[in-house]
């Protein structure tokens, strides 16, 4: 089996900062991630077939991520594209999926960089086509250069809307309305004193503001859609007013006609990896719910397995990169390559920059809690697991049938979490509904099992691994 | 069949594809560019339904865009179950959709 002195898996902010630092040093790196390009769903770079005029165009993000790819490019870090982690084994060995074969690789040192899936929530026709993420509506926009719709209603909450809402515009969609389910607007006093000294970000915000104002783009604080409508595919989304704690106010719905409802309630970490490795969590409500406990060098409980980026805590892409280049130089340093002087100082100027990102995460991350009234939009008919097609109403039977109150109980008795996605989207939503039943709170309801394969691959493949082995 | 409509485009500013190829989808020619994912070229030609569920037959697309949801599943000849999101497309592909 091949040995490699450091394998990074997930190729977004995180996964390139420890790259880039660690084969500085002179460690040899293994980079792996499952799409065909480097960046992940932050730096979302076109397919390297596209070619653009002019990539400073597409703004300061986007030229950050040509930036740190080329520099990938011109060192000596073996890139894995089109790579799936399917398993994890002793020893930090990871098994493989690509190009149709399965095979492992052990890591002496392993750095996971995940990254996270955007938060999933259901409410009565979220399963119709035109429904979909803001991140999956921005990577079309950006990566595929497809334009997801052309009447949108966007929706969720934090500033990140702002964002994809001025996207979409930009690109010549009809952004009919943007609908911020918290009672405060994006750009209030409160948030600007706290984002003081992160000036970069406030001025991106400003920037999103301005664009969606100049083209009358109607924002309304203390609004959500409720349901929506349509046959084959989405033809219009019912909004409705939403008091503090997001119940919705009798007597305030309205119906849009729309072909595209974009939704971003922010973020939850990628786990399966760390969660398959046995890594210990610990529950943040403000940075995603369960997160993967980590110390200061980023080492999880797992001895050599650190961590870097969203799978740690949902905090954005300046921590993730400070997180990346600290988790390199841990590793290298355990790895007995710790080298130059330089690194000291380098660790400690790493460490102060997290600390500042950090303080904006957790002004994001506040801005970004969910209130209870949003669990109340699901009605006893609404798919809770879109893989199996599991409703609400048989959850509710099957939580606390036989006193049993575990994610694991209700996938038993209605197969919800068996599905492909393996409970990614309805695992988060199930806890919630576990909690409110049994009236405890979401840290005592542990996640479920996790199973391998992390991500389903062919049965040949399985076979013919188990063959060779 | 499902209506076809003309909803998501492709943009031309400040981007230059990759070579023309052709794919099959459900039948029917559908063309593409190299490195485009198999969603992108299946949406560029008006469909919006990837697939129906088994057996309620409730119509499903592209939803988190990013290979975690699995629901814009399509078959391409050969190959069950491709995440049409992840997946680009190859010269000849041929895809189903609908089939569950």
């Amino acid at each position: 089996m091949r040995e490699v002195e450091l394998v990074i898996v997930g190729g977004g902010p995180a996964g390139l900062s420890a790259a880039l630092e660690a084969s500085q040093a002179g460690t040899e790196v293994v980079l792996i991630d499952e799409y065909s390009t480097l960046g992940g769903q932050f730096y979302k770079q076109v397919p390297d077939s596209f070619r653009l005029r002019n990539s400073k165009a597409e703004g300061e993000q986007y030229v950050e991520g040509v930036e740190l790819i080329e520099r990938v490019k011109n060192s000596k870090i073996e890139f894995l594209p089109n790579t799936l982690v399917w398993s994890v084994f002793p020893d930090r060995t990871l098994g493989l999926y690509r190009e149709g074969r399965t095979e492992e690789v052990r890591a002496r040192k392993l750095i996971l960089a995940p990254g996270a899936q955007e938060v999933p929530v259901p409410f009565p026709g979220w399963t119709l086509p035109g429904v979909m993420m803001g991140g999956a509506a921005q990577s079309l926009l950006v990566r595929q250069r497809i334009l997801p719709g052309r009447r949108v209603v966007m929706a969720g909450v934090g500033p990140l809307q702002l964002k994809v809402a001025s996207q979409l515009l930009e690109a010549g969609a009809a952004v009919l309305e943007i609908l911020e389910a918290s009672n405060h607007p994006p750009v209030s006093m409160e948030n600007a004193l706290r984002s003081m000294g992160h000036w970069g970000k406030m001025r991106e915000g400003m920037r999103y503001w301005m664009t969606i104002k100049k083209a009358r783009i109607p924002f309304r604080h203390s609004h959500v859609p409720v349901r929506a409508l349509g046959k084959e595919q989405l033809e219009a989304v019912v909004v409705a007013q939403v008091d503090a704690e997001w119940r919705v106010v009798p007597g305030t719905e309205r119906t849009l006609e729309a072909d595209t409802l974009c939704l971003s309630y922010g973020f939850l970490p990628s786990l399966q990896l760390t969660r398959n490795f046995g890594c210990r969590l610990e529950f943040k409500p403000q940075a995603g719910g369960w997160v993967t406990w980590h110390d200061a060098d980023q080492q999880t409980s797992v001895e050599g397995v650190y961590v870097a980026g969203e799978v740690g805590g949902i905090g954005g892409a300046d921590v993730a990169i400070e997180e990346g280049l600290i988790a390199a130089l841990a590793a290298i340093r355990a790895l007995g390559k710790a080298g130059t002087n330089g690194n000291a100082k380098k660790e400690r100027e790493a460490r102060k920059r997290l600390a500042h990102a950090s303080k904006f995460a957790e002004v994001a991350g506040s801005m970004m809690h969910l209130k209870p009234g949003l669990l109340d939009l699901i009605t006893e008919d609404t798919i809770i697991c879109r893989c199996e097609s599991v409703s609400a109403g048989r959850i509710m039977d099957a939580i606390g049938a036989e006193n049993d109150f575990t994610l694991r109980g209700v996938k038993i008795q209605t197969r919800a979490g068996m599905g492909p996605c393996q409970g990614r989207m309805c695992g988060f939503i199930i806890s919630r509904l576990i909690a409110r039943k049994q009236g405890v709170p979401l840290d005592s309801i542990p996640m479920d099992t996790p199973r391998f394969p992390v991500k389903p691959i062919p049965l040949k493949a399985l076979v013919d691994y188990a063959e060779n082995k | 069949m499902e209506s076809r409509n003309q909803l998501p485009i492709r943009l031309d500013s400040n981007v230059e594809r990759g070579r023309p190829v052709q794919i099959a989808v459900d039948g029917e020619p559908i063309e593409a560019y190299e490195g485009e994912s198999l969603a992108a070229a299946i949406l560029a030609s008006g469909r919006r339904v990837f697939r129906h569920t088994h057996p309620e037959g409730q119509p499903r697309g592209i939803f988190c865009g990013m290979g975690v949801c699995y629901e814009c599943l399509v078959t391409v000849a050969g190959r069950e179950r491709v995440r049409a999101c992840i997946v680009p497309v190859e010269d000849g592909m041929r895809v189903t959709t609908m089939i569950e």
